[in-house]
């Protein structure tokens, strides 16, 4: 039983350890400063401190915020479907916590922090990716291999497109999602044998959003040559396409090879194009 | 090892004046045998067995049996990369048989097993079928807008192929290796373009498998679609294809150059959830 609830009078404590209690007291007091409040008899909402507007898919995102110190905090994130929870951390005695998420896939997400049934302020950010656009809705104006492997001077390139016809044109709709995109741009080894050996192709890449936004410089290609294409600057645009054509064509069926396409978006898929998109403004 | 009984007559006795008391010996003798055997021989020597089907639907029950020691608890297991996953439990009958139902969501093929105990029965492997979209697979074809949402006949059918320009001839083609038994799509005229049109045109499609040693199986078809009449392509035997070949044909006697077809939501029952990348030599021209 303790001496609180005793019903015989206290012991009277030595005046020296009172003083000291009380010194105690006081200089706590102090320390909590003038706007310190009695503890809260359930933890208040935690506050989720500006993230930066876009990240990479796999790069280590920190989260900041503020919570009931002492409390455990979920941090969670929403990527078109529900909530989930990416990490955990701690309060500090201060209140701050700090927590590392990873994005796996791209597109517009959402962030916040939960202390129990308390939410947090959310914050958005975009998760930029880069997609296989041979795995993608395309439109494609030829006769085409959609997502197949292409070897280009020895090297392979998975998820390719191999375009026949002597011209081609490849479409897609990016809806303002993307920021860049790369291909390597080649002849298919295996069709070295049906040819003279003097043939060539060449491409460029468009961006189109009410106008041709921006385009590609002229890439040339010959046998087992792999000329990489990039064009960036692409946050306008709504539409792309990449056209090429083989120049001194004699030999039939060779192929241009659209080596691994691939757009940098945010977003995790992108959106059908329909026959009405391959207009040139 | 198995113990084997000790005959009393084999226990040395130290001669007459200790004589050992039989009760003592036969004491001595159960309590060395009782830690070591168990007290069911049967449930220890005999291993689980499991009988399951061999080819399954994805997302249907599917009743997997046994035998397994009487009122053992059974533990059906499934490969999960190197580890073994529950799939499902039971608890043997006093005749010493188990059942139990489990669900595959995805089509592959699945490694299953019994556990009682440490004691495995005997691998067995089923093929679980999906239906899967076609559009977003590996593909090759003349003029094409892949995986797009297509109106046909006042239906919508999503992950469609819509045929550009197909003209009498527009062929599209995917490598199944085998892994597939049956395909359906619905073929026809995209809604939006029933303006432009004098609707007087049939599509036409055929269908045929190809196999490794490129040999032809039977052609399918024609199968016919008007504008009122979308077409219901149906192939089923596929399994000892290696490749499809589906193509589209516009009988046009109005002599529309710009109409599309379309293959709705063209999906086939495999066992694998994505088909393989095709090869150029797959089909040497396109």
């Amino acid at each position: 039983m303790s001496a609180a609830t005793s019903p015989r009078r206290p012991r009277r404590l030595p005046r020296a350890r009172v003083s000291g209690g009380l010194a105690l007291v006081l200089a706590a007091a102090l320390l909590a400063g003038p706007n310190a409040a009695p503890a809260p008899a359930a933890a208040a909402a935690p506050l989720v401190a500006p993230l930066p507007d876009a990240v990479d898919v796999g790069q280590t995102l920190t989260v900041r915020g503020r919570a009931t110190a002492g409390t455990t905090v979920a941090v969670q994130t929403r990527q078109g479907g529900a909530w989930r929870t990416a990490a955990r951390a701690t309060a500090s005695g201060s209140g701050a916590f700090r927590a590392a998420v990873r994005f796996t896939a791209g597109g517009p997400a959402q962030v916040r922090a939960v202390v129990g049934d308390r939410a947090s302020n959310t914050q958005r950010l975009a998760v930029y990716g880069w997609l296989d656009l041979a795995t993608q809705p395309i439109l494609v104006g030829s006769a085409a291999y959609v997502d197949v492997p292409a070897t280009i001077g020895g090297a392979s390139f998975p998820h390719s497109l191999l375009v026949q016809g002597g011209s081609a044109s490849v479409w897609w709709r990016v809806d303002r999602q993307c920021t860049e995109v790369r291909y390597t741009l080649g002849l298919e080894d295996t069709e070295f044998p049906r040819s003279d050996g003097d043939e060539e192709v060449v491409s460029r890449v468009y961006a189109l959003d009410e106008g041709v936004g921006s385009a590609s410089g002229e890439v040339v290609a010959g046998w087992y040559t792999a000329s990489p294409v990039t064009l960036r600057g692409l946050a306008q645009a709504e539409r792309l396409v990449i056209t090429g054509t083989l120049r001194d064509l004699d030999a039939d069926g060779l192929s241009i090879v659209i080596g691994t396409p691939r757009a940098r978006c945010n977003a995790a898929r992108l959106g059908p194009v329909s026959r009405s998109d391959t207009h040139v403004p | 090892m198995a113990l084997s009984p000790i005959p009393v007559s084999a226990v040395p006795r130290r001669g007459p004046s200790r004589p050992v008391p039989l009760l003592t010996v036969v004491g001595l003798v159960l309590a060395l045998l009782v830690p070591v055997l168990p007290l069911d021989p049967a449930a220890a020597a005999a291993r689980p067995t499991l009988t399951a089907p061999t080819a399954v639907d994805a997302r249907t029950k599917v009743r997997l049996r046994g035998t397994a020691p009487a009122r053992t608890g059974v533990v059906v297991q499934v490969r999960v990369g190197k580890r073994w996953a529950p799939l499902g439990e039971a608890t043997a009958s006093a005749k010493g048989r188990w059942s139990t139902t489990v669900l595959f969501r995805t089509a592959g093929t699945a490694t299953v097993r019994a556990l009682v105990g440490k004691r495995a029965s005997r691998v067995r492997t089923i093929d679980v079928y999906d239906w899967i979209d076609l559009a977003p697979q590996p593909f090759v074809s003349e003029a094409a807008g892949r995986d797009v949402p297509l109106q046909i006949g006042g239906r919508s059918y999503p992950h469609s192929i819509q045929a550009v320009d197909p003209g009498t001839y527009w062929p599209a083609a995917w490598r199944l290796d085998g892994a597939c038994t049956d395909l359906r799509a619905t073929v026809g005229f995209l809604d939006p373009e029933r303006s432009t049109s004098d609707q007087d045109e049939t599509i036409q499609t055929r269908a045929i498998g190809q196999r490794a040693d490129d040999t032809n199986g039977p052609l399918i078809g024609p199968v016919d679609s008007t504008w009122d009449a979308p077409g219901r392509l149906r192939l089923s035997g596929l399994r000892s294809f290696d490749r499809i070949l589906v193509v589209l044909g516009i009988t046009d006697p109005g002599d529309n150059d710009n109409l599309s077809g379309a293959l709705g939501t063209p999906q086939a029952r495999c066992r694998v959830p994505a088909l393989p990348p095709l090869q150029v030599s797959d089909f040497p021209s396109a």
